[in-house]
């Protein structure tokens, strides 16, 4: 029997080598395990009575090796992780994706400012301090034991809600390297109060220590547009010693 | 086997709910792109609770429905906090479709296979939202602009009329809550925003809306995850009615309340706040006997929130990435457990296990892929599913390009919906149902700690057998005729006859200024019984004026 989903009129190329090469390895499997099952076999009842014959848990595995092999030669890297546990327990497989930091050349940025970002909300004060760059759960532990110190703007990598859940409101202010002013993050930071920026680009990497300005009283960014509206201006991150 | 056949006229109608849902998928997930967490491995566990719920959420469903209509269940979660909210809901649906359109992108499924879960599902869902939005009579929030009103007059009256006006401590108290329950939400549910849900908003005159937080799941309960860490957690469930003067708020289908401004704690002109569950028929005020002590209340429960959310942080940090995935599947898998809840058919063990058939993908979806595959299935639409054809445009992202000027190049013509073959009429070559022989088909494993303490309800702590014999016990007035035929188009024209009347006294029976009111009330009479209180009403309580009392 051949797969009926086998061979469509057309298709529209994945948006990846990955989700290419994973597609094609489940086809190829798919395939191959009907065949096994002889003339006889028909769909109907093989759907789902025999779906563990067309995949099995085997397959999976064996998918998953071929996959990051070839994923490998073509890509010449490690799979990108976003969670830190992932890459703790498969060093072997996993890079984390916050690692692969991509840097801004904005040639069009006035001097001494290093980075821009889409303010959630409108605060009443720009916001000076001093940046913590917080990327590691176990540093959220600490803080978590320690305290956050008093004027200081977090730097994070993560859009998420929870990997800075118990400290988030101890920060000034916060510059996020990923997300947009829906994502979990944003919605957290407003309901605190704390000022965030989301989506931050930066023409190079924050480092713990020094002092910034974020012009949080920015225009918080227009959601809609995502749809097509006007993108508002986004507020600028200083460095206090470059500006002056 | 069944002998279920679909008609042209239930196949069209199915087509097109199923084209409708995915457009509202998609306009959804268009502002969600980050879909990573430090903490959490989400894509994996958004990806991989897909399968679960296809093959089993049309079983467990089925047996829920076959004690509980829809409809009745639509009924309770209007009446309540009870689980099944307008983003559980949504996910009930949407997680089983997207299940689908995994296994047909993976090879392993036609559109038209299983052809009447599919339907079972669709149909479940659309008569659960028509019932829980009877006055606004939609499916969607999107459909009428985010705007997702639940609540019917003789609730919203209560609410209206008890909420304490905000001081600086209550607006303060109000804000500190909302935003360590929607942080420690965000926690219990695994970086999801399953356990946050809205209502709103509602007019109240002038520039004054009034939306309603919930929280749920707060307290020991179906997460195993929460035994011990939430022990000192009091309520399972918590509501918050928020007044606000000069503040747009919307609430999409994910049940999130935006702002505009999105700062908008400054404009929060009253305070009430709530708990109830399915075990309730109405909601218990708590904290309501004066803005001192719902102040104070708040504050004890804000203190409550982090305690365990730094305990739950710990806990969640010493878990393996396995347990972690399994974790958050089993929250998305619990959308769909209310029917079971409320039809006192709940067993744990029914919803802490991986299915051995979603089990098969574990090491294919591993972070990266999981990811991408989101991406292409879910938000550009690419791939194998694509669309039927190239003259497809999707009314999404062709909207984004014709907004934006026309500019650039046409969108791909992608399509997530999986519509149903028509040939289904002619040729009855399909499976009916996933599970040939019921949920005893669906075997697998677990890694996570069962769930070992009871069950946190307003009536106590409960256990499982407790719980669902309360449940199948469970009787009010406002689920039997005539008050559950009493809507908002009957009150209009019969707001004078008795039946109404004693609606609206049930309803109010724990109101601390309406008890004993009656269907008579207008929004006049609320400001009036207010100032006979010793309170203001809304209408004199802006937020200039507040800023003048402050200067």
């Amino acid at each position: 029997m051949t797969n009926p989903m086998a061979n469509p009129k057309w298709t529209l190329p994945e948006s990846s080598t990955l989700s290419r090469l994973t597609r094609e390895a489940l086809f190829r499997t798919v395939a191959a395990n009907l065949e096994k099952l002889g003339p006889d076999a028909t769909w109907a009842d093989t759907v789902n009575g025999r779906t563990l014959d067309l995949l099995s848990a085997d397959d999976g595995k064996r998918i998953a090796e071929e996959v990051f092999e070839q994923f490998q030669m073509i890509e010449g890297r490690k799979l990108f992780a976003g969670c830190e546990v992932a890459l703790k327990e498969r060093p072997d497989l996993y890079v984390l994706r916050s690692a692969a930091e991509v840097l801004e050349e904005r040639l069009d940025w006035p001097e001494g400012v290093v980075g821009d970002g889409d303010n959630v909300f409108q605060a009443a004060a720009d916001i000076e301090g001093e940046v913590l760059v917080v990327r590691e759960v176990s540093e959220v532990d600490r803080l978590m034991r320690d305290g956050v110190p008093e004027g200081v703007i977090g730097v994070i990598d993560d859009a998420g809600g929870t990997m800075t859940a118990p400290i988030l409101e101890e920060f000034e202010g916060v510059i996020c390297l990923a997300g947009t002013v829906r994502s979990h993050l944003a919605i957290i930071s407003r309901e605190f109060g704390v000022p965030v920026l989301m989506g931050a680009r930066l023409k190079r990497p924050l480092v713990n220590g020094e002092r910034v300005r974020v012009s949080y009283t920015a225009a918080a960014q227009n959601v809609d547009a995502y749809f097509g509206d006007t993108v508002n201006p986004r507020a600028e991150v200083r460095t206090i010693d470059e500006a002056a | 086997m069944s002998d279920w056949r679909i008609d042209e006229q239930q196949l069209l109608q199915l087509n097109s709910h199923l084209q409708r849902t995915d457009d509202v998928l998609i306009h959804n997930c268009l502002t969600r792109t980050a879909q990573e967490s430090k903490l959490f491995p989400i894509m994996p566990y958004l990806m991989m609770c897909f399968y679960d719920a296809y093959y089993r959420f049309p079983d467990l469903l089925r047996e829920a429905t076959s004690i509980m209509s829809p409809e009745d269940m639509g009924r309770r979660a209007r009446e309540v906090v009870c689980g099944a909210t307008q983003v559980t809901t949504w996910g009930t649906l949407n997680f089983y479709l997207n299940g689908r359109t995994n296994l047909i992108r993976a090879g392993l499924l036609r559109p038209e296979d299983n052809l009447e879960d599919l339907c079972f599902m669709v149909d479940y869902h659309h008569r659960f939202m028509r019932s829980y939005h009877r006055s606004s009579a939609q499916v969607w929030a999107l459909d009428s602009g985010d705007i997702a009103q639940s609540h019917e007059e003789r609730q919203l009256q209560v609410f209206e009329a008890d909420a304490f006006e905000a001081d600086s401590a209550l607006r303060s108290a109000a804000a500190k809550f909302t935003a360590a329950g929607t942080q420690y939400s965000f926690l219990v549910h695994c970086e999801s925003r399953v356990g946050l849900q809205a209502s709103g908003p509602y007019g109240l005159g002038e520039r004054r809306l009034m939306h309603t937080r919930d929280f749920t799941k707060l307290a020991e309960c179906d997460f195993s995850w929460l035994d011990g860490v939430a022990d000192g957690v009091t309520y399972d469930n918590l509501s918050l009615v928020l007044i606000t003067d000069g503040a747009g708020i919307e609430i999409s289908d994910f049940g999130t309340a935006y702002s505009s401004p999105e700062a908008y704690q400054d404009k929060i002109t009253g305070v009430g706040l709530y708990t109830s569950d399915f075990l309730c028929d109405r909601y218990v005020p708590v904290g309501m006997d004066s803005a001192k002590q719902l102040t104070e209340t708040l504050l004890q429960l804000t203190e409550e929130l982090k305690v365990a959310t730094r305990r739950l942080y710990s806990r969640f940090s010493e878990m393996t990435n396995d347990q972690m995935v399994e974790a958050g599947i089993y929250v998305y898998f619990q959308a769909a457990s209310i029917g079971t809840h409320l039809a006192g058919t709940y067993r744990q063990k029914d919803w802490e296990f991986i299915d051995e058939r979603t089990r098969r993908f574990w090491p294919v979806f591993n972070e990266e892929y999981s990811l991408d595959a989101y991406v292409d299935n879910f938000a550009a639409l690419l791939g194998e599913n694509a669309a039927d054809t190239d003259y497809y445009l999707h009314p999404v992202s062709y909207g984004v390009w014709r907004r934006g000027g026309a500019k650039g190049p046409m969108p791909t013509p992608g399509r997530n919906a999986s519509l149903v073959p028509s040939h289904v009429l002619d040729s009855h070559d399909y499976s009916l149902r996933v599970n040939a022989n019921g949920l005893a088909d669906a075997r697998g494993t677990s890694s996570l700690p069962a769930k070992s303490t009871p069950y946190t309800f307003v009536q106590g702590k409960l256990s499982e057998d407790e719980m669902n014999a309360a449940a199948r016990a469970w009787s009010s007035p406002l689920a039997q005729s005539p008050w559950k035929h009493i809507d908002e188009r009957t009150v209009k024209f019969h707001w004078q006859e008795p039946e109404v009347d004693a609606l609206y006294r049930y309803s109010q029976e724990r109101s601390r200024l309406l008890a004993g009111r009656g269907a008579s009330l207008r929004r006049a009479d609320i400001d009036r019984i207010r100032r006979e209180a010793g309170e203001r009403a809304w209408s004199e309580v802006t937020v200039e004026a507040r800023a003048e009392v402050a200067a």
